[in-house]
């Protein structure tokens, strides 16, 4: 089923949570909704669920107005962060609440209910615990039995609030392949609410990030990354330093660097540079040369990460080490090289729009790290 | 706590022996010492006292005094008016926490500080204002009359009093449980397909079963003990609307002491078995859902 959003805008008091949101999201997607608290992801999920109503707009389902009808005819499953299993029934009675509560007409006999039951526990790989309660369960079982309750009734889309936000960082990273695996076979289309960009871009198919109650960038995990449309998409998705720079005719004179960075396109004017920390380069210089000097080094598995002292700024730099010695100690002299980076162009007047510019290097020579 | 005791400094091992666990909590000698201590002489030692005075009289003594057809009835009335002022307030008081709780009026302050009346009102002073009112000629009893219902001075009057007395005790005991539901069990439960009905009885009631249990034992306990309400709008017929412990102070005031001691004895062993029984069933549905 596909889900449109058009123009769904939701006020509390004075708060507005959602600004006149418009988004399509295909049949069969899994689209992950990514932002910080406060963006108006959650708010937005609830809507379509019916769980809040919008001020304005209209959300379609195959084209037809979802938000005239209840919650409980949109055929929509809603996993909660917090599972909300009902404490009081056993995992079985969880599971086939769903079909157990329906009109008589439409109920199934009662084989059919623990035949199905047994399917759904068995497909989220929880066969024999059907007896037990809630609150025996672990976090990612009781996640799991959460997702086999809203299949249960067949729905033809899956919300996910946080599906893995309460739960810890290795059940969390077993629990989203598996997520992933799932809905590969099963197709439904699915929808879910994080603000952990790597569960956003290894999980799913789109990511749209939010911000501030409106949508900054929607697309593929690699076009968020890559091509990011706003210095917030930029800055959400990964670790970032910021260098204040003056653009003139195309180049960016950063304060501290020698040399200006070419290919910047757009107007004249106060910018900043946004680089990665994989994306600086340490060239070990004399004292005279130097643009920097390297305050601490610390590995990190496979990284060797260091702070560097940069004209007035701190950058984090990232260096893939594989564990052979890197040729730098901490207070060593460094001349720093950015190969690749974005500049955004200092909003004037607050509301103007940001020109955005990638630029790209030349491969620095003799990068050190690439020995 | 296996830590703690296996820790070199060994002042976890202290409690090794015993049935008591190495706690990191200090004190428990003092506060059970002290719970102890208190327990006896504020309750056990007078409870027992009772029992020994009622066994004062034998057997045959005990079971003469207690068997007495006015005894019985006053035990019929007293247990019976309480549990159905209970089971009024467990309905009611369900319904005023629920009130409380999910919905935001003007007034609700006023309404949450009405429920405590019954706490802080002398008994004496409700029981002569519920008289007033549903006295033949008061206010809602003399518009009763013509239906032919009669509140005061009947059984009746007994159950709307012990409805008061109670109300506060499943309101208070409800309330925090309902508040700590979250909100979104109900949701999950309409995505699910439920409808209202559906949803607050086998979602939200479950939920709060043995909270509004706890406050029904607390309204019904309440009730059997309540004597200065009740007396004014009872009537206080023998084998009608006499309640226990009127009885008892009567046979007190005949100088019947041993009489007095074996239906207070009664009505002792009566609450406790009942209170016990409502305990074991909290027990047992609280086992079921948080093991």
């Amino acid at each position: 089923m596909s889900i449109d959003i058009r123009g769904i805008s939701k006020r509390f008091g004075s708060f507005a949570a959602l600004e006149s949101v418009d988004l399509r999201i295909e049949p069969g997607e899994l689209v992950a909704l990514l932002g910080p608290s406060g963006s108006g992801k959650t708010t937005l999920l609830r809507i379509i669920a019916g769980l809040e109503t919008a001020d304005s707009g209209s959300v379609l389902f195959d084209g037809e107005d979802a938000l005239r009808l209840h919650p409980r005819d949109r055929q929509v499953g809603f996993v909660f962060q917090h599972y909300a299993l009902f404490r009081h029934m056993t995992i079985f009675d969880n599971v086939a609440f769903g079909l157990q509560v329906r009109p008589r007409a439409r109920r199934p006999s009662k084989a059919e209910i623990a035949e199905r039951v047994r399917e759904l526990l068995s497909l989220v790989q929880l066969d024999g615990l059907a007896d037990r309660y809630p609150s025996q369960l672990s976090g990612g079982q009781r996640q799991r039995v959460a997702l086999a309750r809203a299949l249960a009734t067949d729905p033809k889309v899956l919300l996910l609030d946080e599906p893995f936000g309460a739960l810890d960082a290795k059940v969390r990273k077993e629990l989203r392949r598996w997520l992933r695996r799932f809905h590969d076979r099963m197709g439904i289309t699915s929808l879910f609410v994080t603000h952990d960009q790597e569960e956003a871009l290894e999980l799913a198919d789109r990511v749209v990030v939010m911000n501030r109650g409106g949508i900054e960038q929607a697309g593929s995990p690699e076009t968020v990354y890559r091509e990011p449309e706003t210095p917030f998409v930029y800055e959400f998705l990964g670790d970032v330093n910021r260098i204040p720079c003056t653009i003139d005719g195309g180049q960016a004179r950063l304060a501290g660097l020698g040399t200006p960075l070419g290919g910047v396109s757009g107007q004249s004017g106060p910018a900043v540079v946004y680089v990665r920390p994989h994306e600086v380069e340490l060239l070990p210089a004399d004292p005279v040369s130097a643009t920097g000097r390297i305050r601490r080094l610390y590995e990190v598995g496979p990284l060797v990460r260091a702070e560097v002292d940069h004209a007035g700024t701190l950058l984090e730099v990232a260096i893939p080490s594989d564990g052979r010695e890197i040729g730098l100690r901490a207070g060593d002299p460094v001349r720093v090289n950015f190969r690749k980076g974005f500049v955004f162009m200092d909003g004037r007047a607050g509301a103007e729009p940001m020109a955005l510019a990638p630029f790209r290097t030349a491969a620095g020579g003799n990068a050190i790290h690439r020995l | 706590m296996a830590d703690a005791a296996a820790s070199p400094t060994g002042w976890g091992r202290t409690g090794g022996g015993g049935f008591r666990k190495p706690s990191v909590l200090p004190g428990f000698g003092i506060t059970l010492g002290f719970t102890l201590a208190y327990l006896s002489l504020i309750v056990l030692i007078p409870l027992a006292a009772l029992i020994l005075g009622a066994a004062g009289l034998g057997w045959d003594g005990f079971w003469a005094a207690v068997l007495k057809p006015r005894v019985l009835a006053s035990l019929q009335v007293s247990f019976g008016a309480a549990l159905a002022a209970a089971l009024i307030n467990a309905v009611f008081g369900l319904a005023v926490a629920w009130v409380l709780v999910r919905y935001d009026f003007p007034g609700r302050r006023v309404v949450n500080a009405a429920v405590d009346l019954p706490f802080a009102l002398p008994t004496a002073v409700a029981g002569i204002a519920l008289t007033e009112l549903y006295a033949p000629n008061g206010w809602i009893g003399g518009l009763l009359e013509p239906l032919g219902i009669q509140v005061a001075f009947t059984p009746l009057g007994i159950v709307v009093a012990l409805t008061f007395v109670g109300l506060p005790f499943v309101v208070r005991t409800v309330e925090p449980v309902l508040q700590e539901l979250e909100a979104e069990q109900e949701e999950a439960a309409a995505m699910l397909g439920a409808g209202r009905l559906a949803t607050v009885f086998r979602v939200v009631l479950p939920a709060i079963l043995p909270a509004l249990l706890t406050g029904f034992a607390l309204a019904f306990a309440r009730g059997v003990g309540e004597y200065g309400s009740v007396i004014f709008i009872a009537g206080n017929l023998p084998m009608v609307s006499e309640i226990m412990p009127l009885l008892i102070v009567i046979q007190l005031e005949q100088y019947d002491y041993a009489g007095a001691t074996a239906v207070a004895t009664l009505m002792l062993a009566v609450s406790f078995a009942l209170l016990l029984l409502i305990n074991l069933l909290q027990h047992w549905m609280r086992a079921r859902h948080d093991a």
